[in-house]
C-alpha cells in the first residue's frame, strides 16, 4: 500500500464527502428516510416489549435499506456526468478509487448510524449502558465498514443505470446477511437485550472484522475489473 | 462466403450430437433406476420411515446444485485470469449457473417436504438451509447480472465478479448463521443432519441418485452452453448487420451527422 | 402402486417425486426446444460441436 496510493484515496474520499456537504442528499433523503423507517417499524411491530428487544435489528434494518439508497445516489452522479469515466480515464488507480469511495460511504453510514442510535433510544427505548460503549463502537466501525465495502463493489456493478438500480438490492442483501447478523448481535450484547452480556458480543465483531476485511480486499481487487470499459 | 438467409436443403442442427444423445439415454434409464429403487425397491428407514425416501431425489439436488456453484465459480476464475479470457469460460459459468438455480429450488423445495414430515416444519433458520436460500438468491443476483446490456465481454467480466465474490461471501455467510443459530441452541432439538443409519440398499440408492444426477448436469450444461454461443452468435451478427446498416444509411443520405 | 399410496405422508412423499419430475423434465424440455430455436438460425459449420 503505497503512499501515493493512499493520498490519492483520501483525495477521493474527501471529494466524495464534499460532494456530500454539497448535495446534502445524506442529510436531506437519506436521514430522514432511516427515521421514517425506524418509525414505520413501530406501526408494523406495536410498542412496548417487541419493540424494546427488536431495537438493534430494527437499527441496523434501517442502516441496510440506507445504504442501497445512498449507493445508488452516489453512483447515480458519478455516471450521469461521466465521471467515473473521467476518473478511470485519467489513469487513477482503481485500488484507491475503491478505497476512497468506500471510506466516504463508512463515513456518512457511521454518521447515520450514531443519529439511529439515537432515534432507537428515543422511539424504542433502547438504553445504552457504560460497560457497553466500547463494543458498541466496534461493533459500528467493524460494520459501517463491511456495508460501505459491499456498497462500493455492488455499487460499481449495478447502480447509475437504468434498469439497474432494482438490481442494487437484489445483490447487496443476501451478501449483507452476515453484517446484519452480527452487527445487530454485539449491539444487542452491547445494550443488555435479553439479558445478553457485553463478553458474547465480541465474537460478533471478530466475525464483522472478518467479513470488512475479505469485502474490502476483494473489492479493491475487482474494483479495476468493473469499472473498465 | 455464403448469405445465411439461402435456402438450405437440409435442416440445420440443434445443440444435440451423438455424444449428448448417448448420455441422454443413459441419464434417462438412470433417473428411471432411481425413481425405481427410491420409492419401491428400498426398504423404509428404521427412524424416519419413509420420509427417507425424499433424501434419495434430495441429496443428489444439492450435490447437483453446489457442483454447478462450483463450476460456475471455477470458470469465472478462469475467464478473469486466464491470459486469453476466452469467452467459453464465461458461457460454461452462466450455463452452469442457470442449471445450478434450477436444482437449487429444487433442493429447497424437496427440502422443506422432508422437513414438513420430519420434524414438523416447512423451514427452519438453520446453518445450512438458511445458507442455501441465500445462495438461491446470490445465484439469481448473478443471472440477472448476465443479463445486463452490455458487450459479452463486459457481461462476462462483470458476471465473474459476481461469481468469485460469492464464493469469499458463501463461507462467511454459513460462518455468521451457524455462531447466530448457535446461541439459542434449537440445532439440538431439531437435528438437521441425517442421521441415518445407511442400509447397503439405501446407500445403494443414493449413490446411483447422484449419478444419475451427474450425468444429468453434463447434459444440461452441454446443451445450455451451446445453446448460449449460437444467442451470442447471433447477438454479434444482429449488431454487425444494425451497424452495417446504418453505415449503408449515412452514405446513402449523403450528409454524416445531420439527423439523430 | 397401492403400496406407495398407502405410505405415511405419501402426500409429501410422492409430491416430492413428483416436483422433481416435473421441473426437471420441463426445464430439459426448455433446454432443447431453446437450443433447437437458436440451431436453426445458424449455419452448421460455425457451429463448433457439429
Amino acid at each position: 500500500m503505497s503512499a501515493g496510493r493512499l493520498r490519492a484515496a483520501r483525495r477521493i474520499a474527501v471529494k466524495d464527502l464534499l460532494v456530500e456537504r454539497r448535495s446534502r442528499v445524506l442529510v436531506n433523503q437519506v436521514l430522514p428516510f432511516s427515521g421514517l423507517v425506524m418509525v414505520v417499524f413501530a406501526f408494523a411491530l406495536g410498542t412496548g416489549g417487541v419493540l424494546e428487544r427488536a431495537a438493534p435489528g430494527l437499527m441496523w434494518l434501517a442502516v441496510l435499506f440506507s445504504t442501497l439508497i445512498t449507493v445508488q445516489r452516489s453512483f447515480a452522479i458519478e455516471t450521469a456526468d461521466g465521471a467515473l469515466e473521467s476518473l478511470r480515464v485519467a489513469g487513477i488507480d482503481p485500488v484507491a478509487l475503491f478505497l476512497g469511495k468506500a471510506a466516504a460511504l463508512a463515513v456518512e453510514l457511521i454518521a447515520l448510524i450514531t443519529v439511529l442510535l439515537g432515534l432507537a433510544v428515543v422511539l424504542y427505548g433502547a438504553e445504552p449502558r457504560a460497560e457497553g460503549v466500547v463494543l458498541l463502537v466496534t461493533t459500528a466501525i467493524s460494520a459501517t465498514c463491511g456495508l460501505a465495502a459491499l456498497g462500493t463493489i455492488y455499487g460499481g456493478l449495478a447502480a447509475g443505470g437504468p434498469g439497474r438500480e432494482t438490481l442494487l438490492p437484489l445483490l447487496i442483501l443476501p451478501v449483507a446477511a452476515p453484517v446484519l447478523i452480527g452487527a445487530t448481535r454485539g449491539v444487542e450484547a452491547a445494550l443488555g437485550t435479553d439479558r445478553t452480556a457485553v463478553s458474547e458480543g465480541w465474537p460478533w465483531v471478530g466475525l464483522l472484522t472478518v467479513f470488512a476485511v475479505a469485502v474490502g480486499v476483494s473489492g479493491a481487487l475487482a474494483f479495476g475489473t468493473l469499472i473498465e470499459d | 462466403m455464403t448469405p445465411t438467409t439461402s435456402p438450405q436443403p437440409t435442416a440445420r442442427r440443434a445443440t444435440g450430437t451423438r455424444a449428448t444423445r448417448v448420455l441422454g439415454i443413459v441419464t434417462l434409464v438412470m433417473l428411471g433406476w432411481l425413481l425405481l429403487f427410491g420409492l419401491v425397491l428400498s426398504p423404509a428407514d428404521i427412524d424416519q420411515g419413509d420420509a427417507v425416501r425424499i433424501m434419495y431425489v434430495h441429496v443428489p439436488t444439492v450435490w447437483l446444485a453446489y457442483l454447478a456453484f462450483i463450476v460456475t465459480a471455477v470458470c469465472s476464475g478462469l475467464y478473469l485470469f486466464g491470459r486469453r479470457h476466452s469467452l467459453g469460460f464465461d458461457r460454461v459459468a452462466g450455463a452452469s449457473a442457470e442449471i445450478g438455480v434450477v436444482f437449487m429450488a429444487l433442493t429447497l423445495i424437496s427440502g422443506s417436504l422432508w422437513g414438513r414430515i420430519t420434524w414438523g416444519v416447512y423451514w427452519q433458520w438453520d446453518a445450512r438451509l438458511t445458507t442455501t436460500a441465500l445462495l438461491f438468491v446470490t445465484y439469481i443476483g448473478y443471472l440477472a447480472v448476465r443479463g445486463l446490456e452490455g458487450t459479452r465481454e463486459r457481461r462476462a467480466r462483470r458476471s465473474a465478479v459476481i461469481g468469485l465474490l460469492a464464493v469469499v461471501e458463501i463461507p462467511l455467510v454459513h460462518w455468521s448463521v451457524r455462531l447466530w443459530r448457535s446461541l439459542h441452541q434449537e440445532a439440538t432439538i431439531l437435528d438437521t443432519d441425517l442421521d441415518v443409519d445407511i442400509d447397503g440398499l439405501m446407500l445403494f440408492t443414493l449413490f446411483s441418485g447422484v449419478v444419475a444426477f451427474t450425468l444429468l448436469f453434463v447434459w444440461l450444461l452441454l446443451h445450455r452452453t451451446r445453446t448460449i454461443a449460437l444467442d451470442d452468435l447471433l447477438a454479434s451478427r444482429g449488431l454487425d448487420r444494425a451497424i452495417a446498416e446504418r453505415r449503408s444509411e449515412v452514405t446513402s443520405s449523403g450528409s454524416i451527422g445531420g439527423g439523430s | 402402486m397401492t403400496a406407495l399410496l398407502a405410505m405415511r405422508d405419501a402426500g409429501f412423499i410422492l409430491g416430492a417425486y413428483a416436483a422433481t419430475v416435473v421441473v426437471i423434465g420441463s426445464f430439459a424440455l426448455w433446454v432443447l426446444r431453446a437450443g433447437r430455436r437458436s440451431g436453426r438460425l445458424v449455419d452448421d459449420e460455425e457451429k463448433y460441436w457439429t
